[in-house]
């Protein structure tokens, strides 16, 4: 807005208001929009409000890049990964805008989750006549892993091996070093994640006695593996740092400020949960201001499943110093060193037995009569990581997040449609903060992969969206939802507020190749493009093609 | 109420520009996706597709409608429980279908609850949390009103 309207960033206030679910439209294009009601508030000294219709949203707004990826791999006999080979070309649309970042990620996570010496991953965008293509959950990673992950099961396949034993000899451990040359810290679960997908599921009874149906509907059980960077990044090293401001009032509530944004993925309630555990109050006693950039200094974009590792950090560096102060009157009133004091549901506590208590209200009441400060900015720096950018070498992101997902489905090869059935979805998320939005998240992720999978395609044609509405650009509806099983894994990130690393993405990214590994297993069709439509899937199966 | 409208206004206008109930959600104009339901003499229709003309003589009950005396609904006190309000923009018209739904069908199997809001999507849920909260609602398992809402 500053640069639009030739303004001094500071005369220059954005205030979010409710936002509705996101996934990635509400990164950069956002900034246009503002900026057209921008300039016609400043010309007309009006307030401006600015709605695009549905239509005209989808014709203008950012997308998922199209990609096109070629995947080599070199393998032993015994399933040890030696050589990954990888060219991928993503359709930029008509300008750069988040591009270079997109293919960044991409190419960080190529390789995939495994172990393997040798790796050469080349990535293109190029420019072409359609709408900028943009962020979207996973970017930039889904269209590689779905590549690389179905070619895992060719490998499976050609060898003879299950595919899930496979992966769990390739997968990476604690110790072990990525295809960027980063050692991997203690926060790796994903051979938990393996383990506990593959129960939960009954992958290994189902896998042995389905794929195998005479008939016109076959039953298929498939897996994919992925891995995911948490947080921006050593490509945007000065991105990695956010702010937060905490005020506790004469009545013991509490209001705490971020530079993130909520816009469903539950960040409000989760450092709401901080900041009340942090202070030792009742959930109830704390709120959230709007986001406001006057009010905390630049925290970064709320992208990347960052904001609970970022903000949640940053809080906890403005409530330990509050603490100080406000607990610090508690313990004189509880008679005991500060060390000594407990907080928990609004009441602080004289030891870990309890003896003495005093309720937050009373505290606050002695605060303000003894005029303490009980306001504090905090601020947290992400972990400094060493990439290079000029040999793609070295710690790429400060700590990964792990999934398994375990598709079953339903394929009826007279029409060609796949029904997934059920999906098992098992997610190292560090540690879960609130396990009903963890779930939630893993919930609804899980069936926009399944969007992505089976029924949502972008049909452009000289550069204008054909699709531009939800008659034809189709989103799954509750009569499509498969029977999503999350299951939460927790291997802890030392560095994330009390463990938890950053989580939102991840339920989208490993849907794709789940479904068509599955669908391979079910009727032996290999089909390599999104989404698994019925005409993608008569057309594999035509005689004149040779079967995998 | 008497509205004066031209009989080719959309009821969704009508309901957030001349009356202020936003409570009604416009996601795409073209009744693909419910965020604009409401109830039309009972019965659960998008209000981007009704006339005016259409509306004349007849019930219109709109989300606003469940909120009692600054209490939740038993519909919406479940939702929030079990979880299903991420970002909220499908929720009223999630909450019109389910209210239609049990209004004629107070015990709902989990097949029917899945019908009924098929025609409202939603982005963020996967649809399980708001399944789960009409099926509890529909069971009486949650509070029969919660406690205020908070004031704004």
């Amino acid at each position: 807005m500053a640069h639009i309207l030739g303004l001094p960033l500071g005369r220059v206030r954005i205030i979010q208001t409710t936002t509705g679910g996101a996934f990635g439209g509400e990164e950069d294009v956002p900034s246009e929009v503002a900026g057209q009601a921008a300039v016609l508030a400043w010309k007309t000294r009006r307030p401006v409000k600015l709605v695009y219709h549905r239509e005209e949203d989808i014709r203008s707004m950012s997308k998922r890049h199209p990609a096109h990826v070629r995947y080599k791999t070199g393998v032993r006999e015994d399933g040890t990964l030696v050589a990954v080979e990888v060219e991928m070309t993503y359709d930029g649309g008509a300008f750069g805008t988040l591009s270079p970042v997109v293919l960044w990620r991409a190419t960080v996570h190529a390789a995939g989750p495994y172990r393997c010496p040798n790796v050469k991953v080349n990535a293109y965008a190029v420019a072409t006549n359609k709408v900028p293509s943009g962020a979207f959950r996973g970017f930039g990673s889904p269209q590689v892993l779905f590549a690389g992950e179905s070619q895992m099961d060719e490998i499976a396949s050609r060898l003879g091996m299950d595919p899930l034993a496979l992966r769990r000899k390739n997968a990476l451990r604690t110790g072990d070093v990525t295809a960027t040359g980063q050692k991997l810290g203690s926060s790796v679960g994903l051979l938990e994640t393996l383990r506990r997908a593959q129960r939960e599921s009954g992958y290994r009874s189902k896998r042995s006695r389905w794929g195998k149906d005479q008939g016109a509907l076959k039953r298929g059980i498939g897996v994919s593996t992925i891995f995911y960077g948490a947080g921006l990044g050593g490509l945007s090293p000065y991105l990695a740092r956010a702010g937060a401001f905490v005020q506790v009032h004469a009545d013991g509530s509490a209001l705490y400020a971020v530079g993130t944004t909520e816009m469903g993925q539950g960040m409000r309630t989760v450092l709401a949960q901080i900041v009340a555990d942090e202070l030792g109050l009742r959930l109830d006693q704390v709120s959230a201001m709007e986001t406001d950039t006057s009010r905390v200094p630049d925290s970064g974009p709320t992208v990347a499943s960052r904001a609970t590792m970022m903000s949640g950090n940053a809080l906890r560096d403005a409530c330990a110093k509050v603490r100080k102060n406000f607990w610090g009157v508690g313990a004189s009133l509880l008679d005991v060193p500060l060390h000594e004091v407990l907080g928990e549901e609004g009441v602080l506590f004289a030891g870990r037995d309890r003896r003495a208590s005093v309720s937050v209200e009373q505290v606050a009441k002695e605060c303000i009569a003894q005029r303490i400060h009980l306001a504090a900015q905090g601020w947290f720096q992400a972990p400094r990581t060493s990439w290079n950018p000029e040999t793609g070498q070295g710690d790429a992101y400060m700590v990964y997040a792990w999934a398994t997902n375990v598709a079953e489905v339903e394929v009826d090869v007279e029409t060609g449609v796949v029904h997934l059935v059920r999906l098992t979805a098992a997610h190292d998320v560090g540690r879960a903060l609130n396990p009903i939005g963890v779930e939630g998240q893993i919930e609804g992720g899980s069936l926009q992969g399944a969007g992505y999978a089976l029924t949502e395609d972008v049909i452009s044609e000289e550069g204008v969206v054909l699709n531009p509405n939800f008659s034809t650009y189709i989103i799954p509806t509750a009569s499509d939802a498969p029977d999503i099983v999350p299951v939460v894994v927790e291997s802890r990130f030392s560095k994330g507020p009390h463990g938890a690393k950053g989580f939102g993405e991840q339920p989208l990214m490993g849907v794709a190749p789940a479904v068509a590994n599955a669908v391979y297993h079910a009727a032996g069709i290999r089909v390599r493009e999104l989404p698994l439509t019925p005409e993608r899937l008569k057309k594999e199966m035509e005689p004149s093609r040779a079967s995998e | 109420m008497e509205v004066p409208a031209r009989p080719g206004r959309r009821l969704v206008s009508v309901l957030r520009e001349d009356l202020g109930l936003t409570g009604t959600k416009v996601g795409c104009e073209q009744g693909e996706c419910g965020a604009c339901t409401v109830l039309l003499d009972g019965r659960a229709v998008n209000a981007c597709l009704v006339l005016m003309s259409q509306v004349e003589g007849r019930e219109v009950l709109t989300i606003e409608a469940l909120e009692r005396d600054r209490r939740l609904h038993p519909l919406q006190a479940a939702f929030v429980s079990a979880g299903a309000v991420p970002c909220g923009i499908c929720t009223p018209g999630m909450l019109m279908s389910a209210y239609a739904l049990l209004r004629r069908n107070p015990h709902p199997g989990r097949e029917e609850i899945v019908e009924a809001v098929s025609g409202n999507l939603c982005r963020c849920t996967g649809y399980t949390k708001i399944i789960e909260a009409v099926d509890h609602a529909a069971a009486g398992d949650g509070p029969s009103r919660t406690r205020e809402t908070p004031g704004r």
